[in-house]
């Protein structure tokens, strides 16, 4: 199958059939974005952050085999992250990272801030689970039962999780007045 | 439906997982309950004010897929090798070499600490006369081959060399374990042959050589059916391997 000259992959650099490069450039990199987003809220550092979707889509792409065609291939590269890294936390020994000088510097900036920009920083006063929910419920758009399964909860645990992270965010919110 | 259900219910419903009677029911609550109502439009405002602030800073996943793209397209030899991969090729390369290469070094090793200690022993016996409980008698020695091999009547003469007799006999310990050390003379050369009987559990020696055993002496194992056993003896005028073969042969 001709890729075209635009395809990311061309069929000629692979070493897999390609129709296999073809639905690995339409089905999993459109995710990319995606999974940058959830690296950097599980990575904090951006370089790291990177690296773990690197690591994430080339493990993807040596294993796009075992994917099946029609399920949610957004949820199985998140189940990749998660899964690289929570192993890479557990291989260096260290706690995830939050930096608290950087949210709280950039908080105290004293310049007029959009009400999109009250959002982030409301969301951004959130503890690392429920930013975690709301990110993947709301932003990434998963169901209850995927996001149980990626985190490795009941799924009523994510409920009531998404609902206190809900009230949170709006408390965050009428802190800072914009409710 | 009352309120704490739906309550209760409210992520699946915003999820849009909620199917057939209880979606039904939850439709039906939010019409006649003016607060639920109000309270999953203001969740769903939420829900919309916060994704688009979210996705307002698009990541730039540019310089990751560019990466990404360079690495498969990369020959396979080129490609950073994956640690995981790596750990998992030491694994089995150590899972190999235990369930194969180890035991044979192990028994190779243990082999030839035997047969250095017959060497040594040999030396100590006749040249450095270090022991004097041999037997040398006839009778003695009928009676040591009784003791020790009551399962074999004509085992003396079964493991004489040819063109030898036997000097004398005693038992001696190598490593730890119990051998009769024979010794055989021909003119004025000798030969030892250690003996001892198979263990029950099966373990017996690989027809073995080792050339140099320490003051000149070659060491050479064997086993049969039944007994296991080094021939030892002063290095190119002893055949100790023609012994062996043969012993291995015959008892």
């Amino acid at each position: 199958m001709d890729l075209g000259e635009h395809s990311f992959f061309p069929a000629h650099q692979l070493a897999m059939p390609g129709n296999r490069a073809s639905d690995f450039e339409n089905v999993a990199l459109p995710h990319a974005a995606s999974l940058l987003r959830y690296a950097l809220h599980l990575a904090s550092e951006k370089s790291r952050a990177e690296d773990l979707v690197q690591e994430t889509l080339f493990s993807a792409w040596r294993n796009f085999q075992q994917f099946k065609p029609g399920t949610n291939c957004k949820a199985w590269l998140f189940r990749i992250l998660t899964n690289l890294h929570y192993k890479q936390i557990r291989r260096s020994g260290r706690r995830p990272e939050v930096h608290v000088e950087e949210q709280e510097a950039r908080l105290a900036a004293p310049e007029k801030v959009s009400a999109s920009q009250e959002m982030r920083e409301a969301f951004a006063r959130l503890t690392f689970e429920h930013q975690e929910v709301l990110q993947l419920a709301v932003i990434e758009g998963f169901e209850v039962r995927e996001i149980a399964e990626l985190l490795q909860v009941p799924q009523g645990t994510v409920m009531s999780r998404l609902s206190r992270a809900r009230a949170s965010l709006r408390a965050a919110l009428m802190r800072g007045g914009n409710l | 439906m009352n309120c704490d259900r739906v309550h209760d219910v409210l992520p699946l419903y915003l999820s849009g997982e909620l199917r057939g009677e209880e979606m039904a029911d939850v439709r039906l609550h939010l019409q006649e309950c003016e607060h639920c109502a109000m309270a999953v439009r203001a969740d769903r405002e939420l829900d919309n004010a916060l994704r688009s602030a979210m996705l307002e800073e698009t990541a730039d996943v540019s310089a990751v897929l560019d990466r990404v793209h360079q690495r498969i397209a990369a020959p396979w030899w080129k490609r950073r090798p994956q640690l995981i991969s790596l750990r998992m090729a030491a694994v089995a390369i150590i899972l190999v070499f235990a369930l194969i290469g180890l035991p044979r070094v192990y028994v190779h090793q243990a082999q030839r600490n035997m047969a250095l200690a017959a060497a040594s022993d040999h030396y100590e016996d006749l040249v450095l006369l270090r022991h004097s409980d041999w037997e040398h008698k006839p009778e003695d020695v009928a009676h040591f081959m009784q003791a020790q091999f009551p399962q074999k009547q004509d085992l003396l003469s079964s493991i004489t060399p040819a063109g030898a007799s036997l000097e004398k006999v005693r038992l001696c310990k190598l490593r730890g374990t119990s051998y009769a050390h024979f010794v055989f003379r021909t003119g004025t050369v000798e030969t030892s042959v250690y003996l001892l009987a198979n263990p029950k559990d099966g373990a017996s020696y690989q027809a073995s050589h080792l050339r140099d055993g320490g003051h000149g002496l070659e060491v050479a194992g064997f086993s049969s059916a039944d007994l296991t056993g080094m021939v030892v003896g002063q290095h190119s005028s002893v055949p100790t391997v023609e012994i062996a073969h043969r012993l291995s042969q015959t008892l």
